[in-house]
């Protein structure tokens, strides 16, 4: 398409009203054109039959641009909503993102924008988890003697911010946080990243911060993070498999911790799991369960989940970290619990029944 | 010789037999018949009396697994298989008319069972249903006053079934410790 002449629309389907009301408000910036010509279709999503008349064109057309419009908030695939009634500069407006989304070419290259630092960060992972398994599968690390990480300075804080954008609009959103675009789709709840788990860990061991510093020379690494609209971008666009919003941010979060909590938790604070998290789909190491089941059970400190599974401090951390991402996390009061018995942490719901029969089961059912 | 039961209860099609198959040690027992009523446009067969599988544990010590059959017309086998259960593992198929419905119907059915031991909920079939979400599934349980594990699982997977059996577990007794066997079968712990 040459982009210096004017888009040309079609209006399928429509009264002349409509197609009156686009004319006076496009005026000589775009043109109504028929069918077979069309960059971009505007359909009213009112019209008797429009669903059908939307099948048809996307089946003859299917990379072509759709703008609905509709009184009421409308969510179809793939198209780009705009409620009635609605002012010229807001047709306009659209118009002109569509525009801009056709001279854009949609096959998304990674590598461009990672770079050296990307694979530095890799080679530390790597490293790290040939000196340690464990340690590389918990996203453990030695970063920092703090308690606390603040999600805000990591892509837990990016990745929150443009999944609340997101879901807010309904409309596609593609996130750079100097490293590969992450595209988020609200609507089916996915999210794509042109990385595997070995490269996400090695990015998320550092606050964007630091990787702005190597790539911008210590410039405000606010105005970096872009977090952008993508109304006409589909999955059909990330080649690969997509992932969960909430099984993304889960492991997200609890790499970033690197076996810290998160600000605003505190070590002897009280808090309890709202619900349990979908662990068939999340990341799982081992003990996770057990800790779902302990702070589910009752309120409990970060402290008392390590001693009673005589487990590192930071793995308690890790998780509950991840849990505090998701919304998981209550905190049951202020002040810190300095009084409550251990034994009082872990009481057994069913105490007829013989402990000694369930480790039995859980040990043949983690065997095999 | 020490016998125990855990119970897999849920509406037809969500998976009961499967999840039995994917961690019994020996194949699983079914007493499927070829379906007639309106079973048979969700699948040819179901289960009409139980599906059963067991683990062996150390000490010649099983634990039965019993599904019980998922349509209500059978509901007389309900209560038999589920006294004396260890507790219970209710499967919710996703992809059903009303899921939340069937949840609500299997807990209260099952309340004794519930009240005396405890219950996690597996969800199944949301790769061809998202909807509704487990958020939709905890609200329910918090009207009903019931907190319980919930998250998706395929019944295919031993994976997924070994986490919905370790979450019932870990429900029962949280401070409870892995222990592992022995060749004699003895355990210590981990």
């Amino acid at each position: 398409m040459n982009t210096e002449q004017a888009l040309k629309i079609n209006i399928p389907g429509s009264n002349n009203t409509l197609v009156t009301i686009v004319k006076a408000f496009v005026r000589q910036r775009y043109n109504l054109v028929e069918d077979d010509q069309a960059d971009i279709c505007i359909i009213d999503l009112d019209a008797y039959k429009a669903n059908s008349l939307l099948d048809e064109i996307r089946k003859q057309h299917p990379v072509r641009p759709i703008i609905g419009l509709s009184l009421n908030e409308v969510a179809h695939d793939n198209i780009v909503f705009l409620k009635k009634p609605f002012r010229p500069d807001d047709l306009t407006q659209v118009l002109d993102q569509v525009s801009l989304k056709i001279n854009q070419p949609k096959v998304i290259v990674a590598d461009k924008i990672v770079g050296s630092i990307h694979r530095a960060a890799t080679a530390v992972i790597e490293k790290s988890a040939d000196k340690n398994r464990h340690v590389a599968h918990h996203g453990v690390t030695n970063r920092s003697d703090s308690v606390h990480y603040n999600p805000a300075e990591f892509l837990q804080g990016a990745l929150i911010n443009a999944y609340c954008q997101s879901i807010d609009t309904g409309i596609t959103h593609r996130m750079e946080a100097w490293w590969n675009p992450i595209i988020i789709f609200p609507k089916i709840k996915k999210v794509w990243v042109d990385a595997d788990d070995k490269n996400l860990q090695a990015f998320c061991r550092l606050p964007l911060k630091t990787f702005a510093r190597y790539q911008a020379h210590d410039r405000d690494v606010a105005n970096e993070v872009k977090i952008q609209p993508e109304p006409m971008l589909n999955t059909d666009d990330c080649p690969g498999s997509l992932q969960s919003m909430d099984a993304f941010l889960w492991k997200v979060a609890w790499w970033n911790a690197g076996g810290q909590l998160p600000l605003g938790i505190e070590h002897d604070q009280l808090i309890q799991l709202k619900y349990w998290p979908n662990i068939t789909r999340y990341l799982c190491p081992d003990h996770v369960v057990q800790m779902c089941a302990i702070l589910y059970q009752r309120p409990v400190s970060p402290l008392q989940v390590s001693e009673v599974l005589n487990i590192e401090h930071k793995e308690v951390y890790g998780f509950i970290s991840a849990a505090h991402a998701l919304g998981l996390i209550n905190s049951i009061e202020d002040q810190p619990m300095k009084s409550s018995r251990l034994s009082e942490s872990t009481k057994p719901v069913a105490k007829r029944h013989n402990v000694g029969l369930l480790r039995r089961i859980l040990s043949r059912i983690n065997r095999r | 010789m020490g016998q125990h039961k855990l119970i897999f209860t849920g509406p037809v099609g969500a998976g009961k037999t499967t999840a039995i198959a994917s961690i019994s040690d020996d194949p699983p027992v079914r007493t499927d018949e070829a379906a007639t009523d309106m079973t048979k446009q969700r699948k040819p067969e179901t289960t009409v009396a139980l599906d059963y599988g067991v683990m062996h544990l150390p000490g010649e010590e099983k634990l039965h697994l019993y599904g019980t059959p998922g349509q209500e017309r059978f509901d007389f086998m309900w209560d038999i298989l589920s006294t004396g259960g260890i507790g219970l593992m209710v499967l919710i198929n996703n992809n059903r008319p009303d899921p939340l419905k069937d949840l609500c119907f299997f807990l209260q059915r099952f309340e004794t069972l519930i009240k005396s031991t405890a219950v996690v909920i597996g969800i199944t079939q949301t790769d061809l249903k998202a909807e509704p979400c487990l958020q939709q599934y905890h609200k329910v349980l918090n009207k009903m006053n019931i907190r319980a594990p919930v998250f998706e699982v395929d019944a295919r997977s031993r994976n997924d079934v070994s986490l919905l059996v370790q979450a019932l577990l870990f429900s029962l007794d949280p401070g409870l410790s892995l222990e592992l066997e022995d060749k004699d079968g003895k355990l210590e712990t981990a």
